[in-house]
């Protein structure tokens, strides 16, 4: 897996604040984005987090994206992840069989 | 304005029937009984008037006291007496004087000695006078109350309108009983019919005993028979054709695989044959799938297997499976954890129509998304193509539609069945799916399926 190495280009597309990202991104970077993207949302805005020219994605940075936890998850506007690309469609399958694994170990 | 429903007017036809009816018949009784007892008070006070007029000229005939006279005149229904003697008026009573008397009808009497009969009004009371001109210029007078006549008509008028009211109440439920048994059966053949268009085709009416509509079911019933058997015929025609395609067409795919193997060795003319072959036999194959997938709803024999799953992990595989990197899945905030009941794979194989059917007839796909509010979820597939035009929204998701859909061309692959088969697994899972347009012109495609969780 590639280090975090990426960029995000930030623009408005009718009423939705849409962060699309490219390069590499693990958790970390992950985190970062949602915090960005938490700080517009907090503005009961709308944001789309745009993964389709993504190169790699991290199997845990997808799991943060998808299934987000606290303090990212009750926010006033809405965050819709947008996967295209073969890059982040297979984190994100990753990210659920992981989840549906951790559910049926639960119980 | 829309016509209310055919019990509540039957109801209303009966009520209003009784209404007009016990109205007519009270005015007519009351009428009649009033006329007649009037009648028969004005002889009776006439025949007593005469009788006292000629004990008071007899009396008269010789000095007497007038006003013990009318005293002593009978009056068995509280009638009150005066008389004209020698110019001088005499009462039985203060309040019942010469000044109580019309003036016409009193100079009449005295003027012109005819015998009068007159009703008028004293005191807010009616009342009936009798004049009766004696002899020497003299005249006996005596007014009578109607005050027992005005009872006995208050409680012919109060017993008439409770018989109207109760006829009213009566007719009203005899209304909603006739209703019911005249509608009874119609209501059961709508029952009957909605269970037929949704699919259960074996329903049918109970015949009965009554002769009209024994036949009425009869008819009915044999209408749906041959329905059904037609239906049927249809259905095994195409189930068994699609099993014997099913033969010939493994063994296509299969020589078209061994040759795809060879590709690299083909000149290019040939190779591009093979890729157009390759392609009809995959979309001739995706047809006899739909077509078998149709015969087994047809036939219900679809036998389905659910589990709890993922539905955005299921529609990403989905879109995986279609081998198209392009179509982005947008998952609000809300819907990554959605858990839906469902076939696999049928509702991954709904996913897929949806999307062949915007790359077909949509101009491609702007965006697949998935939704979640309460205790739905929602696949979206949205489109580039100029939408679906209103009238068009239902039918769309009938089989073998080729219609033209709002300028989306119609004859631009596609035998009609994708969409077709998108409604059945939307509704075997649950759910529904409708089609509306976008901000930016497109279709919109919505599966909706209950959710299990969030």
């Amino acid at each position: 897996m590639n280090a975090s190495s990426w960029d995000l280009k930030v623009f408005a597309q009718s009423d939705v604040m849409v962060f699309r990202v490219r390069g590499d991104l693990d958790a970390e970077g992950a985190r970062q984005l949602l915090d960005l993207a938490a700080l517009i949302a907090a503005d009961s805005r709308r944001v789309q987090i745009d993964l389709d020219g993504i190169d790699s994605l991290d199997e845990d940075a997808a799991a943060l994206l998808l299934f987000r936890q606290a303090p990212w998850r009750q926010l006033p506007g809405t965050i819709t992840l947008r996967t295209g690309g073969r890059p982040s469609r297979e984190a994100v399958l990753r990210a659920y069989a992981r989840r549906r694994t951790r559910s049926l170990a639960n119980g | 304005m829309p016509r209310r429903r055919l019990r509540y007017r039957l109801m209303a036809a009966f009520a209003g029937g009784a209404l007009l009816l016990s109205v007519t018949l009270s005015l007519l009784t009351f009428g009649l009984a009033r006329s007649y007892l009037v009648a028969q008070r004005q002889r009776s006070a006439a025949r007593q008037a005469e009788v006292n007029a000629r004990l008071v000229a007899g009396a008269l005939r010789s000095p007497v006291d007038v006003t013990q006279l009318l005293a002593s005149v009978q009056s068995p229904t509280g009638s009150t007496g005066l008389v004209f003697h020698e110019g001088r008026w005499f009462a039985a009573s203060l309040e019942v004087g010469r000044d109580a008397l019309p003036e016409p009808f009193r100079a009449r009497v005295l003027e012109e000695r005819a015998r009068l009969r007159q009703r008028f009004v004293l005191n807010g009371e009616l009342r009936l006078a009798v004049g009766l001109p004696l002899s020497g210029g003299d005249a006996y007078f005596e007014v009578f109350p109607f005050t027992e006549l005005e009872r006995t008509l208050r409680t012919l008028r109060f017993s008439l309108i409770t018989a109207a009211a109760a006829s009213v109440a009566g007719a009203t439920v005899l209304g909603v009983w006739a209703s019911r048994r005249v509608l009874g059966p119609l209501a059961e053949i709508g029952a009957i019919a909605t269970s037929i268009a949704g699919g259960q085709l074996d329903a049918r009416l109970d015949v009965g005993d009554d002769e009209e509509l024994a036949a009425l079911a009869t008819s009915f019933n044999r209408m749906v028979g041959s329905l059904q058997e037609r239906i049927e015929r249809d259905a095994r025609f195409a189930s068994n054709v699609s099993h014997e395609l099913r033969s010939p067409l493994t063994a296509l795919k299969s020589a078209v695989q061994a040759m795809q193997t060879r590709r690299s060795g083909l000149d290019e003319r040939t190779a591009r044959s093979l890729d157009l072959l390759a392609g009809e036999v995959a979309r001739f194959e995706r047809l006899v799938q739909d077509l078998l997938e149709i015969s087994r709803f047809d036939a219900g024999v679809v036998h389905a297997s659910f589990d709890q799953v993922y539905l955005g992990e299921l529609v990403l595989r989905a879109l995986e499976a279609l081998g198209d990197e392009e179509v982005p899945l947008e998952v609000a905030a809300g819907a990554t954890e959605v858990v839906v009941e469902a076939d696999k794979r049928r509702l991954e194989r709904v996913v897929a129509n949806l999307v062949e059917n915007a790359r077909t007839h949509g101009g491609g796909v702007v965006r697949v998304g998935i939704e979640a509010d309460d205790d739905r979820a929602r696949i979206v597939v949205e489109d580039r193509g100029p939408g679906v035009s209103p009238d068009d929204r239902t039918r769309v998701f009938e089989r073998f539609f080729r219609g033209q859909q709002a300028g989306r061309p119609s004859g631009a692959g596609g035998v009609g069945l994708g969409l077709a088969l998108v409604a059945e697994h939307a509704r075997l899972h649950g759910g529904r799916v409708w089609v509306e347009d976008t901000d930016g012109g497109g279709a919109r495609f919505v599966v909706e399926l209950p959710a299990v969780h969030r």
